[in-house]
């Protein structure tokens, strides 16, 4: 006993964790052939409880990664406003110039637009397109808020001169879209036009 | 060695069996869809908003929400003042589909029938709707909403 060194003194007189069950983990270290012969007890349990902090900190970074998909971290910058702007006027343009593909380009498969006519799809957003004719528009008063980095909302009003079949729907609206960010292109999940009062 | 690895893993695979427990819905019995989930948001927001609870409405608000209306384009701030001045006496919802364009963002759209008044005037009627949800921290929070009374 004499010849022990303080951490092994320690080690045997308190168990850093006590119970029984300890003993046994402790009889399977000694087994462990790559242990050197006058490896003090205590190290090896202090890197196995290391080895099991790091263990779970590495687990925890991912838990903490997977409970939040589209976090802005303060390294992501927010895309220029001016992207999203320019992107909603591609839309306007498209949509005058009855270009499909464009339009579909722009949209998400999952989009949604919403008028008092009713709820539309993408499908059903370039029917629409078919038998509107926009023949004249102006945008004004952009604003865009980004809520986190691969999400943003542009609002404004437009003031159109269209029919859509045989009514004229001529006037200014309220409108806004959503624009997310799917890997490195942006696509418009949700547009809205609202006459104003 | 051995037993190191076999300490190493059990942390690990113990840690792993947190990570999916954080993402599963704390209620036991039968979990909610992703879905159902944000049906229930939209239904609680217009509950506190029908019974006028402003703290509990704002805190489904993200900080920059923008909603649109036949009147104009909202904030926070102008939504808590629309509480005051509507009495919105009963609602249903109908038809309502949520997609998610994006994992942490959802759109829901319904048509909503409500007996209300604002500012005095009788506001009743159908109106088509649509909101916008984003997740972030593993909260959602409404980032727009906008609706538009039917023809």
């Amino acid at each position: 006993m004499s010849e022990m060194s303080e951490h092994q003194k320690a080690a045997t007189a308190s168990p850093p964790f006590g119970g029984p069950e300890f003993r046994g983990w402790k009889s399977e270290i000694r087994k462990d052939s790559t242990t050197p012969p006058d490896w003090p007890k205590k190290s090896v349990m202090e890197k196995q409880l290391i080895l099991s902090c790091v263990a779970f900190i590495a687990a925890s970074s991912m838990c903490l990664a997977q409970t939040s998909p589209s976090p802005s971290t303060p390294t992501e910058l927010p895309a220029d406003a001016t992207t999203i702007t320019d992107l909603e006027k591609s839309a306007w343009q498209a949509y005058k110039n009855k270009q499909t593909r464009s339009l579909r380009k722009l949209l998400s498969k999952s989009y949604y637009g919403v008028y008092a006519d009713g709820i539309k799809t993408m499908d059903m957003e370039v029917a629409d397109m078919a038998k509107t004719d926009l023949h004249g528009y102006s945008l004004a008063d952009f604003k865009v808020e980004f809520p986190n980095a691969n999400v943003a909302i542009i609002t404004y009003k437009a003031t159109q001169q269209a029919t859509s079949g045989q009514q004229d729907i001529s006037g200014t609206y309220n409108s806004e879209s959503v624009w997310v960010k799917k890997g490195e292109k942006w696509l418009n999940v949700f547009h809205t036009e609202i006459k104003t009062k | 060695m051995k037993t190191r690895f076999v300490f190493f893993w059990t942390t690990l695979i113990a840690a792993t069996a947190m990570c999916f427990g954080q993402t599963s819905p704390p209620e036991p019995g039968k979990p909610a869809t992703k879905e159902e989930a944000i049906i229930n948001l939209e239904k609680s927001v217009t509950e506190a908003y029908k019974n006028k609870q402003a703290d509990s409405f704002k805190k489904y608000l993200a900080r920059n929400y923008v909603g649109v209306n036949a009147d104009g384009i909202t904030s926070v701030n102008t939504e808590i003042t629309g509480i005051e001045k509507t009495d919105l006496l009963n609602y249903s919802f109908a038809d309502m589909k949520v997609v998610f364009p994006k994992a942490g963002v959802a759109v829901i759209t319904y048509k909503t029938t409500v007996q209300s008044t604002a500012a005095g005037q009788d506001t009743s009627g159908t109106y088509n709707v649509a909101s916008v949800w984003a997740e972030r921290w593993g909260k959602w929070a409404l980032i727009s909403h906008a609706f538009m009374k039917s023809q």
